[in-house]
């Protein structure tokens, strides 16, 4: 009986989630510093159904489908990379605040992205080889041999405490924002302009090739995730007690490891550092529709896509015409809504 | 037959355990005493193949424990740690079906039914939906008990089954340890074999047949729990001395009740001497 309508509640959930995320897909599409109606929209992309023709009509069907569309994409891929990869980290250190922003994973892809960008300049002229790639390399590594060393000396200060880890996060934020301000000194001007901007984190530069590139990744990596769910459900009762129930250990973490850190290199690489999707999307689905990855994988998947796309259409929608950088959104949603958790759930449970 | 031969471990500042052997056959149901340190827990999750050894093989059912796949070696040998990590609001229905999280069981009629057998068992039926992290201590250890029994329960009834138990009583009230008890006994006759590693004697007394003393890496005498704890080298080991009561039962049946005398000899002994001929003394400890 029980079950049953935990398994009606987790459908109607599903379905909300679903309907808000098309709702703000359509939002996304139309909203913006030139909006565009619904019937616009209709005739502009199927112009036979209501004969109207014109250049009006022309440019409203070039701004669907080579601005917004490929920016609600980008944003959609974002907000899942973001969360998956959240998802993941959490499970791997058994906590529900660990997150590629506050553990400095985030920083060091940053870090790495810009490296390439500033270090190897002439690698943007390189035919056939988007611009998008080898920062996307360079963010990967930054942040695949942050998450390696970082699990390292969690693991070896006893355990993975939670003051150990946030402590692990803050000196790797210092010294990665460190590396970066350095990076910034020695930049020149328009390499200075574009790091700034792209620090600040903005889905407004999409273009397709960077939404294609994000999307075939995630269509590698997203199932990877969901083929760990059960090992993951494992893992959050410890290694040995993961090691009795059938699993070995060692390799389900080096897959979270990859997965998550090459989620978050994808994610930073293709819009800069997004603050808080990887903490608060599965660490409130978590309250939501529990801890069990079966279900909290594709939830956060879709949950995350939803919240990366809402604060895309609000920061277009809040300063318009201009429009304000995406991480600004999240971040000012994100920081009062992970208080209000925390501070929930240290009076439920003593945090 | 799960069996430890000649098993030894550590790091060489610190050996920990010096070439220990033990049997655990089917129906066996065995205990391991011992000081804090003295290599209890390492034996154990030795013979769960979570720690290689040095030297010595761990062999289950004639086979090196480490050839054998983990989903199969985790069907027929269920651990119980001492510590419990989890700290994300599982249902405790769902803590008890991560048991099968790596055999790919989800929800079938026969799991279902055997986890609230388990459940109603530790009388965890009213709480199977509460989610894990506001259960107490004794809760959160009869659940995680379930998920080990469960873990071993009858899917393939031909193969023969280990438990390993590491202080199973742990935040246990005596109701529970009773039912634990029972519990153990049952899957004993059923023909699962048992080891229960733990501090309380008084339980381990009317638990098992046969307990191994260990003291710094070493068995030092093995025998029937009254036999052991009563002779000389366990009251030399934990500095107590051990009182052997037999309640007077109904049923004409004998039991025995090992308790510890925590008065230090300061009282005058009131019932059944020490009798240090039924236990068998294997060695000597080389560091006291």
């Amino acid at each position: 009986m029980q079950s049953l309508r935990i398994q009606r509640s987790v459908r109607a959930g599903a379905i909300l989630l679903i309907v808000t995320l098309s709702s703000l897909a359509a939002s996304s599409l139309l909203v913006g510093p030139k909006s565009i109606r619904w019937h616009e929209a209709m005739s502009a992309v199927f112009p036979g159904a209501s004969g109207r023709t014109g250049s009006d009509l022309e440019l409203t069907r070039y701004v669907l489908l080579h601005l917004c569309l490929p920016r609600t994409l980008l944003a959609l891929g974002v907000g899942v990379a973001l969360a998956l990869a959240g998802t993941v980290l959490q499970a791997l250190w058994r906590n529900a605040l660990a997150d590629a922003g506050v553990l400095g994973i985030s920083t060091a892809a940053a870090l790495g992205a810009a490296t390439t960008l500033v270090g190897l300049p002439h690698l943007e002229s390189v035919p056939f080889v988007p611009g998008y790639l080898h920062v996307a390399l360079g963010a990967f590594l930054f942040a695949a041999g942050t998450i390696a060393l970082l699990y390292r000396l969690s693991q070896r200060a006893c355990g993975t405490s939670l003051a150990t880890l946030l402590l692990l996060g803050i000196a790797f934020n210092a010294a990665g924002s460190g590396l970066l301000g350095l990076l910034l000194f020695v930049a020149s001007d328009a390499q200075l302009r574009a790091l700034t901007f792209w620090t600040l984190g903005s889905v407004a530069g999409a273009t397709w090739t960077v939404t294609a590139s994000l999307w075939a990744a995630l269509g590698c990596l997203a199932p990877l995730s969901w083929r760990l769910r059960w090992a993951l459900d494992a893992l959050l009762l410890g290694e040995s007690n993961a090691f009795y129930l059938g699993w070995e250990p060692r390799p389900i973490k080096r897959a979270a490891i990859w997965s998550a850190a090459t989620l978050v290199a994808v994610a930073v690489a293709a819009v800069g550092p997004i603050a808080f999707v990887g903490l608060i999307v599965p660490h409130f689905l978590r309250l939501v529709v529990g801890p069990s990855h079966a279900v909290l994988l594709p939830a956060s998947a879709i949950g995350g896509a939803a919240f990366v796309l809402g604060c895309d259409v609000l920061a277009r929608c809040i300063v318009s015409p201009a429009e304000l950088p995406l991480s600004v959104i999240t971040a000012g949603l994100g920081g009062p809504m992970l208080l209000v958790l925390l501070l929930n759930r240290s009076a439920a449970e003593g945090l | 037959m799960l069996e430890a031969r000649q098993v030894r471990f550590g790091f060489a500042a610190r050996p920990l355990l010096f070439g220990v052997s033990l049997e655990l056959g089917p129906g066996d149901l065995l205990g391991l005493v011992g000081r804090n340190g003295s290599g209890k827990s390492t034996l154990l999750r030795i013979c769960a193949g979570e720690l290689r050894p040095s030297d010595g093989e761990v062999v289950l059912e004639g086979r090196p424990l480490s050839l054998w796949e983990p989903e199969a070696r985790a069907r027929r040998v269920g651990v119980l740690s001492q510590e419990q990590p989890l700290s994300f609001p599982f249902r405790v229905r769902e803590v008890v079906q991560l048991a099968w999280a790596a055999r790919r069981i989800r929800s079938g009629p026969e799991a279902a039914t055997t986890v609230d057998m388990l459940l109603d068992r530790f009388d965890l039926g009213g709480l199977a939906d509460r989610p894990y992290t506001h259960l107490s201590g004794g809760e959160r250890q009869r659940t995680h008990i379930a998920r080990v029994l469960a873990q071993v329960c009858v899917e393939r009834p031909w193969e023969r089954r280990y438990l390993l138990l590491d202080e199973p009583t742990n935040h246990l009230d005596l109701r529970f340890q009773l039912v634990l008890l029972e519990t153990l006994r049952e899957l004993a006759r059923e023909g699962v074999g048992i080891l229960v590693v733990t501090h309380d004697v008084v339980f381990l007394s009317q638990c098992v047949e046969q307990v191994f003393l260990m003291e710094c890496g070493r068995i030092l005498a093995a025998g029937p729990p009254s036999g052991v704890l009563q002779s000389p080298i366990s009251q030399l080991v934990f500095g107590v001395r051990f009182l052997c009561v037999e309640p007077a039962r109904s049923d004409g049946k004998r039991g025995e009740l090992v308790v510890p005398d925590m008065t230090r000899g300061k009282q005058p002994w009131q019932k059944g001497e020490t009798n240090a001929e039924s236990g068998n003394v294997l060695g000597l400890a080389t560091r006291m």
